[in-house]
């Protein structure tokens, strides 16, 4: 069994760094957009459970092959694409991942460059939750003083903050997602 | 439970681990609720490490003039340069404005002083602590609204105890650190500063500057390298901090270090400096050693590197 810190540390390091090129397969396999939040949650999960009996050799083919599952799974369970459609799936080998967004650790430049932009995408109250708290390092209780509003809204810019920014800093679209997705059927892009 | 919803459960998770005031009880609670899905984990764990990656930024806004921009091209240069030269003279007016404000009279700073080869912990009025490396120079005041530190020369680290009314600043030449967390080291060498942090958050900004314009958040192992006008970032690894603070249990900890800045470290420590040779400054060496105790590490040298060591007098030379 590999214990949480190993697996967190393997998750951080090898997983992470993927993100943008499997949202990007997931985006293009898939023809609801608004599922991609939850595929990919999805695949995190299997991929963890998996590698608790140890970890992959190589953490890209791993990840991508139980992307492909999960895809044909849920095409499958949910009965909208036809297994024509489900055989087309790209191979996990032929994924291009781009190297620049593959790197362990982001150069600092193209990390300033994601937070700047993270934070532009912010509505304007929101930003300054994360401001306040990223660089003024205060709490939310400093916050709520500070702009003269309730701890509850604090609370829940702040949440909607973190999620935006870390999305924006692991190379996604940061933009804010609200609990409830509207279910629009929209097709897929591309 | 849908992928937004956990999200949103982890960050408040988030939140509320990084607050003053987080309990036994309440890391019992959370490690329950990461413990009952592998969901959890992955939310939580995806969340912190972005948000953490948010952490390191310089000046989350507005000055692109203190990150390290070699490639940048001239033409974006000048357009910073002028943003940096508005902004500054902005930050001037406003500390000129703010000087009008008479200064709050507090007791004079207490002074400490460590000789070369020496190190020191003193407890400081509020209960924190100071641990004086080799040759430090340090002065202490505590006022009404803030701790404050002058790091003269040397390193010190630093163990705070958390005030949430009195702010505790470290000035360190060009720069200030502003203390969020509680337990760091910081050396300075000129106007050269390195800040390690070995728990906690702290702040780092420019001493001119009236505002956090510029400022780097540094987080629980990282390490801040602050040269000029440039602070650089690095870290997520605890090993760099613990070789940085190493010296606290009289160790120097090298991985992979060149030999010119191996020996530098040792000469801080004794009045008999170690010399090294052009051809051999490259050298990279590794392993920890006892400060005091350069002798061992020569012979290492002598005998795994074939180098010759020339005791003389005032100085040793180190030759091949």
């Amino acid at each position: 069994m590999v214990d949480d810190t190993q697996l967190q540390i393997w998750f951080c390091e090898e997983v992470l760094p993927l993100e943008p090129s499997l949202t990007r397969y997931l985006r293009k396999n898939w023809r609801t957009e608004d599922d991609v939040t939850d595929l990919r949650q999805d695949v995190y999960e299997a991929a963890l459970n998996g590698a608790r009996r140890g970890l992959p050799d190589r953490t890209q083919g791993y990840l991508f092959t139980i992307a492909r599952n999960i895809l044909i799974n849920r095409a499958k369970r949910d009965r909208i694409v036809s297994f024509e459609q489900v055989a087309d799936l790209e191979s996990a080998a032929n994924v291009h991942i781009d190297i620049e967004g593959s790197e362990r650790h982001l150069a600092a430049r193209d990390a300033l460059r994601r937070a700047q932009a993270g934070m532009e995408d912010l509505p304007p109250r929101c930003r300054e939750v994360v401001r306040l708290r990223k660089v003024e390092g205060m709490s939310r209780l400093e916050a709520a003083e500070a702009m003269g509003v309730g701890l509850d809204t604090i609370d829940r810019q702040l949440r909607l903050g973190i999620r935006a920014m870390a999305d924006a800093m692991l190379g996604g679209s940061g933009r804010i997602q609200r609990e409830k997705p509207q279910r629009a059927r929209r097709s897929k892009s591309q | 439970m849908s992928a937004a919803e956990i999200e949103d459960v982890a960050a408040g998770w988030l939140i509320r681990r990084e607050e003053p005031g987080w309990t036994d009880q309440d890391e019992a609670e959370f490690a329950a609720w990461m413990k009952r899905s592998m969901a959890h984990k992955a939310a939580y764990w995806r969340l912190e490490h972005g948000w953490r990656e948010a952490d390191r930024i310089p000046a989350l806004g507005d000055t692109p003039s203190c990150v390290e921009e070699e490639e940048a091209p001239g033409r974006r240069r000048t357009v910073f340069a002028l943003v940096g030269a508005l902004a500054a003279s902005l930050v001037l007016a406003l500390t000129g404005i703010a000087m009008w404000s008479p200064p709050v009279p507090t007791e004079p700073p207490a002074r400490y002083e460590t000789a070369r080869g020496a190190r020191e912990a003193v407890k400081l009025a509020d209960g924190s602590t100071v641990e004086l490396n080799t040759a430090t120079r340090l002065r202490a005041a505590s006022g009404p609204d803030a701790r404050e530190v002058w790091l003269d020369e040397g390193e010190a680290f630093f163990d705070i105890v958390h005030r949430p009314d009195r702010r505790f600043i470290v000035h360190a030449g060009p720069r200030r650190i502003v203390v969020l967390g509680t337990r760091f080291s910081v050396k300075r060498s000129g106007d050269d500063v390195t800040v390690a942090v070995v728990s906690g958050r702290v702040k780092v900004e420019d001493s001119a500057s009236a505002e956090s314009a510029g400022a780097a958040i540094v987080s629980t192992g990282d390490v801040a390298y602050i040269r000029k006008q440039n602070t650089l970032v690095v870290g997520s690894n605890g090993d760099e901090v613990n070789a940085m603070t190493a010296w606290r249990e009289g160790l120097l900890v090298f991985d992979n270090t060149p030999l010119r800045t191996a020996v530098a470290e040792f000469n801080r420590y004794s009045g008999k400096p170690i010399q090294v040779a052009p051809d051999i400054q490259q050298i990279r060496i590794g392993g920890s050693f006892q400060t005091h105790n350069a002798d061992a590490f020569l012979d290492l040298l002598e005998s795994a590197y074939g180098l010759h060591v020339d005791r003389g007098e005032d100085m040793i030379e180190l030759k091949r």
